[in-house]
């Protein structure tokens, strides 16, 4: 399943870990296999593979799996949707939060 | 005998895999994705601390079933039965919860009821100075929701169910006490029975033939830190619905609580709740002063009058509700996806399931 891809223009490609979400080390591989499982639009993949989960929140991997996901289900961008992005857009302290000064 | 399920939350699709296993030939209809509502946002907490005899004996009929649900459906779906811990905040509320323990015991739940010293004891991580006392039942605990929606999801397909997604249902027709057809976006599908487990959409779908259900709708929001080493066990809640801590299995800490905005409508995320969890979570857990809170969300939960499931047949014939679980889906779905199918499929309801039915709600 893992191919040199069109894009790989030379240079050396690791068959079977190209990382599309480096939070939960997650490859392109193993999204692809969840969207051929059937976990086929975006809210349900993401629930099933945990991309969008770590702390990055999707700011790394949720361009690379709706790539992956269009490819695979031949939809235009205008077609696909992203997660729903919810505060805090970066990690902030409990104790901020709580109002503690320190 | 063909069966429709509008709804494709863990009640919805446990319903509809427990008919598929037992022969019926079933449609999901789900208007966004499986899980979509209250199941994918759930925290996953699942217990038998409740204080009547038909909550204590269904909720310990579930959590057997969850024990045994991932060889069922040959789906990995991780279930840690790390003891739930229900703290009081006052004497009265711990009364009640000793009471309550009294009947848990008397069916063979094994509850402990603890004083403020021994929870200081035994749990080193809590700050005890809030709390009375508490009572711990050690087989419970929390399950991760998303794998228990894939879990039926996967059985469902593998015995010869169907899910079809994104279908909204516009309406159902009626032709004397039976309804004879629902009519969605997608095109109008004829059923022998439909089982109506769409959440707060429920309750609109019942209203367009005439019905209706006595539920509110409160909006719950809960956030989720980075992944912290393991230090949490048991699951915690502050009495009663005021705050609900767990960490889950790669380490986050999730916390959730109940808001208090007249008819909430939408699922937004607001910077009171991430105020006023931060600050219960930091007095309760001080340790976790430093940990940095990754996302926060929210969802629409349905509240019945007594706190409970409203499920069984309702109005017609051939339809049925299975809703207003004040977001104790996971709690029940599973025991009541059996109990419901049989239902259907026989004509006759269970004795478990009867305290629950929408008709005789009123003499529980």
């Amino acid at each position: 399943m893992a191919t040199r891809s069109k894009g790989d223009q030379g240079g050396r490609v690791i068959l079977g870990k190209k990382i599309v979400c480096f939070c939960e080390d997650l490859t392109e591989e193993d999204v692809l296999e969840a969207i051929r499982l059937g976990y086929d639009d975006i809210e349900t993949l993401k629930r099933y593979a945990g991309f969008s989960t770590g702390p990055c929140q999707g700011k790394t991997c949720l361009m690379h799996v709706l790539r992956l996901l269009g490819t695979e289900k031949k939809l235009k961008p205008a077609q696909l949707r992203l997660t729903t992005q919810r505060p805090p857009v970066d990690p902030v302290r409990l104790s901020v939060l709580a109002g503690e000064t320190q | 005998m063909r069966v429709i399920v509008v709804g494709a939350g863990i009640m919805g699709l446990s319903i509809a895999y427990n008919l598929a296993v037992r022969g019926a030939e079933v449609v999901v209809l789900e208007s966004k994705y499986p899980g979509s509502g209250l199941s994918v946002r759930a925290i996953g907490g699942v217990h038998s601390q409740w204080d009547n005899e038909h909550d204590i004996k269904l909720a310990r009929r579930n959590r057997e079933a969850l024990e045994r649900l991932s060889g069922i459906l040959d789906f990995n779906i991780p279930f840690r039965q790390d003891g739930y811990l229900l703290l009081a905040t006052d004497e009265d509320q711990l009364m009640h919860i000793k009471e309550c323990a009294k009947i848990q015991q008397s069916l063979g739940i094994e509850t402990t009821t603890f004083s403020r010293e021994e929870i200081s004891r035994r749990y080193s991580m809590l700050d005890e100075s809030s709390v009375v006392g508490g009572t711990l039942s050690k087989d419970d605990g929390s399950i991760h929701p998303f794998s228990v929606v894939f879990g039926y999801w996967k059985g469902l397909i593998e015995h010869g169910g169907k899910l079809l997604r994104p279908t909204f249902v516009k309406g159902l027709e009626t032709e004397g006490n039976q309804v004879c057809a629902l009519h969605t976006d997608q095109g109008s599908y004829e059923a022998d029975a439909v089982v109506l487990s769409a959440g707060v959409g429920t309750r609109s779908i019942l209203q367009s033939i005439g019905l209706d259900v006595p539920t509110v709708i409160v909006r719950h929001e809960m956030l989720a830190t980075e992944p912290l080493k393991f230090f949490l066990k048991p699951m915690l809640e502050l009495y009663r619905d005021k705050l609900y801590v767990n960490q889950s299995l790669r380490g986050e800490i999730i916390c959730h609580i109940p808001r208090k905005d007249p008819n909430p409508k939408d699922t937004r995320s607001t910077l009171e709740f991430l105020e006023e969890a931060a600050t219960e979570l930091t007095s309760l857990l001080p340790s976790l002063r430093a940990a940095k809170v990754l996302r926060s969300w929210a969802g629409l939960v349905e509240t019945t009058p007594n706190s409970g499931p409203l499920c069984g047949k309702i109005g017609f014939e051939n339809l049925w509700v299975a809703l207003g679980d004040s977001g104790k889906g996971i709690m029940l779905a599973p025991v009541i996806g059996e109990l419901l199918s049989e239902e259907i499929l026989t004509g006759k309801t269970s004795d478990e399931l009867a305290p629950y039915c929408p008709r005789s709600e009123q003499k529980k």
